[in-house]
């Protein structure tokens, strides 16, 4: 859970009603430039922290500054040639789809499972609840940190546990499993939101469909299928967007927990303009990839703003 | 539904519940553990994990070490602004959202949704050229400002949804008696939509103290976090497993008993925020 | 009301708090002469080195008034928070740590003092007793940027134990590394632990192959030396015998294979000589009493000179610190001949000054100094050019891939030539 697109604003409409705020014969131009007054803080920052960085980073990606002439010569399409249209551009996206898949999966599955077995409201709940959340709440960089410590294929934690059932895996050295590795550190950071966000929709799904269902004879699954997910819908996809973003832009974590290994199994972009950037201080290379991710993940920004209907 | 069947049902949940908190909490647990380890024991096979002399001496290490201190202090006082700063702007811009005839609103949710979406990485390395220009690197003040900002459009997106599902009438009421702007916000809104500004500070505070990429780049002495502070125990000549731990839990401890704390505003905040 | 009462709380928190941040700032654009200094900040990254500059510097408060502040970087992030902290314009420090290969970037990106100047008026620190290979070392082009903080070529640590057990003696060649190797692997323990993680096993690649008589590239054109027979022989000797390693070689970086050495029956490893004082530690290291340090394997054979290569930390100044004088006092002080036991007391390796390696009561403490010395005067560091940062993460990620059985050892050797190639060409550096 990082910075992540509003789980708030699932079903926002348009404007409620039109101001309420005292007296109404107000002028409208009046009301109109105290409204603006109200966002004037919003605007100011993101366009100071978000949007004017962004320019920046796309005039650092049209030009080349080296260590040694730290002076930017516009260079065009250069960075994207050079480090964007390569295999191992290529490579890395690859990485990070496959984070986004298997962990969009895993924690769709598993949160949901969870929010199911929350919602029947089975006494104590609340205490599991509360367990399960705590991981959400944890640093992401230090988790990664203690994460790559239990899985020290010699001397970590999981080793012994493996090794009682007479497995000796190497989680680090194998690629699939570092993989698998990297989407579980992430999952378990990020299983407890979606279950959140699902079991809170249930919570307020209306009983009768769903009595009415059982009365017709479905069985649960049945039940799940064309009864209980249609309805669900809305924040299914919601939050499925919110981590799928999150998730593209992973960094904290695999930077403490594989750094990028085996080999480049697990190097994703982020990982890679992170590398570009700040181990060999090609600013523009970095600048290029990092913008290549973002226009990559434009869909599903498109998406975004087009189903909270803001 | 017969008995056996719900036994059944209910045995099966409870399994899964407790094999899930198991599995949510054992690596904490572990973390725990290491952090009151010398750093022989803590580096040893984990074969050998329960045969060891607990000590505190990680963390009676940290507290007298001015360093670890001046970091916790930044972390503090960094989430603390920033959270003051987000609430605040966030719920003024979420009614404005909610209640008014807002020009630009949707050239301004657009780029709100930009800021929520485009990998840090992209930023990093212009934000610290701005704040260089500005003679501000490795202060706290740009990272609160830039904290606030990366998380001004979720918290504002989360008052937002905490408006509208408030019920219009009463400020309606509230207008017709006549009460003043400032009445209306300070006796009316804010007590209504008092939980939804728990549920934005918690989240906020949860994102900036745990933030790195951004004080990894912006900070360095003078400005260094508690997350900057717990990477340099992985050094190219060692790596310090118990006082690690020790840094982990005490990063861990304040977030976690903050949250259990405030659970309730947490859960019911994702509850009303999301599906209404 | 209680609402009311916490947002006007909020409110004025946040005033103070920025009021509070936002002071500092104005002290900002401080002259660059020197003045008188207070107080020094010094960047380190947690190592034996810097434990022994922390205990001097304690003295030297005591002894002058100036108190040193010590900041704490992850050693990765050293070239980072340098480079970025001059690029910032702003005076966060003025002295910091760092380490030789890193040096091209960090001098390139103008964030080193250059410190002939002071070498040339301060006899006392007697730059002459260095041999002229570590001179070499802490220089750039000519130019000298560092003071040795540490120097540590490598060396062989084995199990002194296993050795009596096996009736082994220490390998001189890498021949008979492998040759122990068997033995140990026969006898049922590790027979080799290295580091085959992606960020630093191109490093101990190196290792091997500069004593073999290799080189990465051609030190006059800078052709990657990919494609010859004795990197390709020397890849493949590297690479067989990651099977007689724990598995955190495999994967793990220098402080895995170190934990490895110390907490596991693993028989023979090279490495820095730093990593020493880690071993011998019994705080650290469950084989402090049994182990034993020879020389680093040599081979000839190849078309260089067979040498050893010359690791070690430097210290610099920073060119925007208002403190430069003060500074180089305190540098040269700590740094200096009469201060040389406060480091190895500290279980640091100290900087193989002529008057150390050969002193009877420094070689007896720490076993290793003699071979310190001779490395010193033959060794020599890895290409000193900016890219390297970037060819060792190339090599590095390489190895790391062959070594865990995703690229066979054609694929990897011509991947390397392929992408140093590249690195180099786009560098302007080589013609292709």
């Amino acid at each position: 859970m990082s910075a992540a697109p509003p789980a708030g604003a699932v079903d926002v409409h348009r404007p409620g009603r039109a101001d309420t705020t005292p007296p109404a014969r107000r002028p409208r131009l009046v009301a109109s430039l105290r409204a603006l007054g109200y966002v004037s803080p919003i605007w100011v920052f993101v366009l100071a922290v978000g949007i004017v960085p962004t320019g920046y980073a796309v005039w650092m990606s049209l030009t080349e500054q080296t260590l040694t002439a730290p002076y930017p010569a516009f260079v065009g399409l250069d960075n994207y040639v050079q480090a964007v249209f390569t295999a191992q551009f290529a490579g890395a996206l690859g990485v990070t789809l496959i984070f986004v898949l298997a962990g969009l999966i895993t924690q769709f599955v598993v949160g949901y499972l969870l929010a199911v077995c929350l919602h029947q409201q089975l006494r104590g709940f609340r205490i599991a609840r509360t367990i399960l959340l705590i991981p959400m709440l944890l640093t992401p960089a230090v988790v990664g940190l203690t994460w790559n410590f239990m899985f020290n294929p010699d001397l970590g934690v999981v080793q012994a546990i493996q090794g009682v059932f007479g497995i000796h895996a190497n989680w680090l050295a194998d690629p699939t499993l570092a993989r698998l590795l990297v989407v579980m550190v992430d999952s378990w950071m990020n299983v407890p939101f979606v279950m959140l966000l699902v079991a809170a929709g249930m919570t307020s799904l209306p009983e009768e469909p769903i009595e009415a269902a059982a009365i017709d004879g479905a069985g649960w699954w049945k039940t799940t299928r064309y009864v209980v997910l249609p309805m669900l819908r809305p924040v299914l996809v919601i939050t499925l967007l919110v981590r799928c973003v999150d998730i593209a832009r992973i960094f904290d974590h695999i930077f403490t927990t594989t750094q990028g290994g085996p080999g480049t199994a697990t190097q994703s972009v982020t990982l890679e303009a992170y590398n570009s950037t700040f181990q060999f201080f090609q600013f523009g290379h970095g600048a290029a990839i990092a913008l290549a991710l973002a226009l990559i993940m434009f869909p599903v920004y498109f998406l975004y703003v087009r189903l909270t209907k803001i | 539904m017969n008995r056996r069947s719900r036994t059944l049902r209910h045995g099966l949940t409870y399994l899964v519940l407790g094999i899930a908190a198991a599995y949510a909490i054992f690596p904490l647990l572990w973390v725990v553990l290491t952090s009151l380890k010398n750093n022989r024991d803590a580096i040893a096979s984990a074969d050998r994990a329960f045969d060891f002399t607990p000590t505190w001496s990680n963390y009676s290490g940290l507290f007298d070490n001015p360093a670890f201190l001046s970091a916790a202090l930044t972390s503090f006082i960094v989430t603390v602004a920033a959270t003051a700063l987000v609430v605040v702007i966030a719920t003024l811009g979420g009614y404005a959202f909610a209640r008014l005839r807002l020009p630009g609103r949707r050239t301004l949710a657009s780029l709100m949704v930009i800021v929520q979406v485009i990998p840090i990485i992209v930023l990093v390395i212009p934000l610290f050229r701005i704040v260089s220009e500005v003679g501000l690197y490795d202060r706290s003040l740009p990272l609160v400002l830039i904290m606030t900002g990366l998380n001004i459009p979720f918290a504002t997106w989360l008052m937002l949804a905490f408006f509208r599902s408030s019920p219009v009438e009463i400020e309606e009421a509230a207008a017709i008696d006549g009460a003043s702007r400032f009445q209306l916000f300070r006796q009316v809104l804010i007590p209504i939509v008092a939980p939804g500004m728990a549920t934005a500070a918690i989240f906020t505070a949860i994102e900036v103290w745990n933030a790195f990429l951004v004080p990894l780049v912006l900070g360095q002495s003078e400005a260094q976090t508690l997350t900057v502070y717990a990477s340099q125990f992985i050094t190219y000549q060692e790596i310090n497993w118990g006082p690690l731990c020790a840094t982990a839990v005490l990063i861990f401890a304040p977030i976690v008993l903050f949250v259990l704390a405030l659970q309730r505003p947490l859960v019911k905040g994702i509850t009303t925020g999301s599906v209404k | 009301m209680r609402v009311r009462l916490l947002l006007a709380a909020a409110a004025a928190l946040t005033t103070t708090v920025l009021v509070a941040c936002g002071s500092p700032g104005a002290q900002d654009d401080t002259p660059q002469d020197d003045e008188p200094a207070d107080e020094l900040t010094v960047l380190v990254s947690a190592s034996p080195s810097a434990t022994g500059l922390r205990e001097l510097a304690t003295e030297y408060t005591a002894e002058t008034g100036v108190t040193i502040e010590f900041v704490e970087v992850p050693t990765a992030q050293l070239p980072t928070k340098i480079i970025l902290a001059v690029q910032s314009g702003q005076q966060t420090f003025d002295l910091a740590q760092f380490d030789g290969f890193t040096m091209p970037q960090i001098a390139a990106a103008s964030a080193l003092l250059p410190l002939d100047d002071f070498l040339g008026e301060d006899d006392e620190y007697d730059y002459a007793d260095f041999p002229e290979g570590l001179q070499e070392y802490a220089k750039q082009d000519g130019t000298t940027y560092g003071l040795p903080l540490s120097t540590e070529p490598v060396v062989q640590l084995y199990r002194t134990d296993l050795y009596q057990q096996l009736g082994l003696q220490p390998a001189t060649t890498w021949d008979e590394v492998v040759g122990n190797a068997d033995a140990l692997s026969a006898a049922g323990h590790y027979g080799w632990a290295s580091a085959y993680g992606p960020a630093v096993s191109a490093h101990y690649y190196n290792q091997m192959l500069y004593s073999s008589g290799g080189r990465l590239l051609d030190p006059e054109s800078y052709e990657p030396q990919f494609d010859t027979d004795i990197n390709r022989q020397v890849m493949e000797r590297f690479l067989s015998l990651v099977e007689y390693t724990p598995e955190s070689s495999r994967t793990g970086a220098s402080a895995d294979m170190i934990n490895a050495f110390s907490q596991l029956q693993v028989g023979q490893l090279t490495a820095a000589s730093g990593w020493y004082s880690t071993v011998a530690d019994p705080s650290q290291s469950a084989v402090a009493e049994t182990f034993g340090v020879a020389d680093l394997p040599m081979e000839s054979g190849g078309p260089y000179d067979s040498i050893n290569v010359l690791n070690g930390w430097l210290l610099g100044i920073s060119p925007s610190s208002p403190h430069q004088q003060a500074a180089w006092d305190f540098a040269a002080w700590a740094l200096g001949k009469d201060n040389v036991k406060a480091f190895i007391d500290a279980g640091a390796p100290p900087p193989a000054r002529t008057s150390t390696t050969t002193n009877d009561d420094y070689t007896t403490q720490l076993p290793y100094l003699t071979a310190v010395g001779t490395a010193a005067e033959t060794g020599a560091p890895i290409e000193r050019i900016p890219e390297t940062a970037q060819i060792i993460s190339v090599i590095s990620q390489t190895i790391n891939s062959m070594a865990t059985g995703q690229l066979s050892l054609d694929e990897g050797m011509a991947k390397i030539q392929d992408d140093l190639t590249n690195i180099l060409v786009q560098a302007g550096r080589y013609g292709g």
